[in-house]
């Protein structure tokens, strides 16, 4: 349990209380976009190295979703939000 | 044992009729009260002021709590929904959770070795609760005095989280059984 995270809402807990959905910056198509731009947003993903912003789910905890700004790398976390908040700052989408 | 499933608490089997009951000891709640209460975003703030003061309260998240009482009391559900109204879900967990009582001098370095929790009584003490990873599974654990821990349990999780504090609590001499 080396990795730990800071949860807005629990405090420190290991990476093992979360699920990770993926990249907090892409936005998500309309129902009615064509199959290509669905199939870009599904499965053509960048595999970043360095700073990042990821989705992370607080399963074992408060069941949150966070946006969680840290690099894939070091795995140094730069910064944990409510998901809900990130939204409304407009610092993640989705 | 016998009986509709329904009736049959989770750990039922799991433990002697007769259990020795040592220092460091477990006990299960038979039948137990377990509310969840969900306030909307708009009424957090409102439904927080309401549970202040609510005894066996405990925090899920941060607009989640849970009621927890050790029998049953389908009053106490009733005159909750009621409160809360229309700003907050009240639903009785009771039949889908299991509610355990750790306590005896050993009991912070028992759950040590299945929650990340700091449990120092700096950090965590009495009555405060909280959500946390436990072996495997998730757990809504509460120091309700120094070294008396409750933790509430899926009902479908509830015997392997048993069997792995007792594991656990081998070393202290944990014993285990149904509160009388």
């Amino acid at each position: 349990m080396a990795s730990l995270i800071s949860c807005p809402h629990c405090g420190t807990r290991p990476k093992e209380e979360f699920s990770i959905k993926g990249d907090a910056t892409r936005m998500r198509p309309s129902p009615q976009a064509p199959a290509e731009v669905w199939h870009k947003f599904v499965f053509i993903r960048d595999n970043p190295k360095g700073r990042h912003k990821e989705f992370w789910h607080h399963v074992l905890g408060c069941r949150r979703w966070l946006v969680v700004e840290r690099d894939t790398l070091t795995h140094e976390v730069y910064g944990v939000t409510d998901a809900q908040q990130a939204l409304k700052a407009g610092e993640a989408v989705e | 044992m016998n009986g509709p499933f329904m009736l049959r608490h989770a750990l039922d089997g799991a433990v002697s009729a007769n259990p020795a009951r040592g220092v460091n000891h477990v006990e299960i709640l038979a039948d137990p009260l377990v509310i969840s209460i969900s306030a909307r975003p708009a009424t957090v703030a409102r439904v927080k002021e309401r549970l202040a003061g609510e005894e066996g309260l405990r925090f899920s998240g941060p607009a989640e709590w849970l009621v927890v009482a050790p029998r049953h009391d389908a009053i106490r559900v009733k005159s909750l929904t009621e409160a809360m109204g229309a700003d907050a879900l009240v639903a009785d967990q009771s039949g889908g959770r299991v509610v355990l009582r750790l306590s005896g001098p050993a009991a912070r370095a028992i759950l040590a070795k299945l929650t990340p929790l700091d449990l120092h009584p700096d950090v965590f003490g009495e009555g405060q609760s909280a959500n946390a990873f436990f072996g495997h599974v998730g757990v809504n654990l509460a120091r309700l005095e120094g070294d008396v821990f409750e933790l509430v349990l899926m009902r479908s999780f509830a015997l392997f989280a048993f069997e792995e504090l007792l594991e656990m609590g081998l070393e202290f001499g944990l014993t285990a059984g149904f509160a009388t």
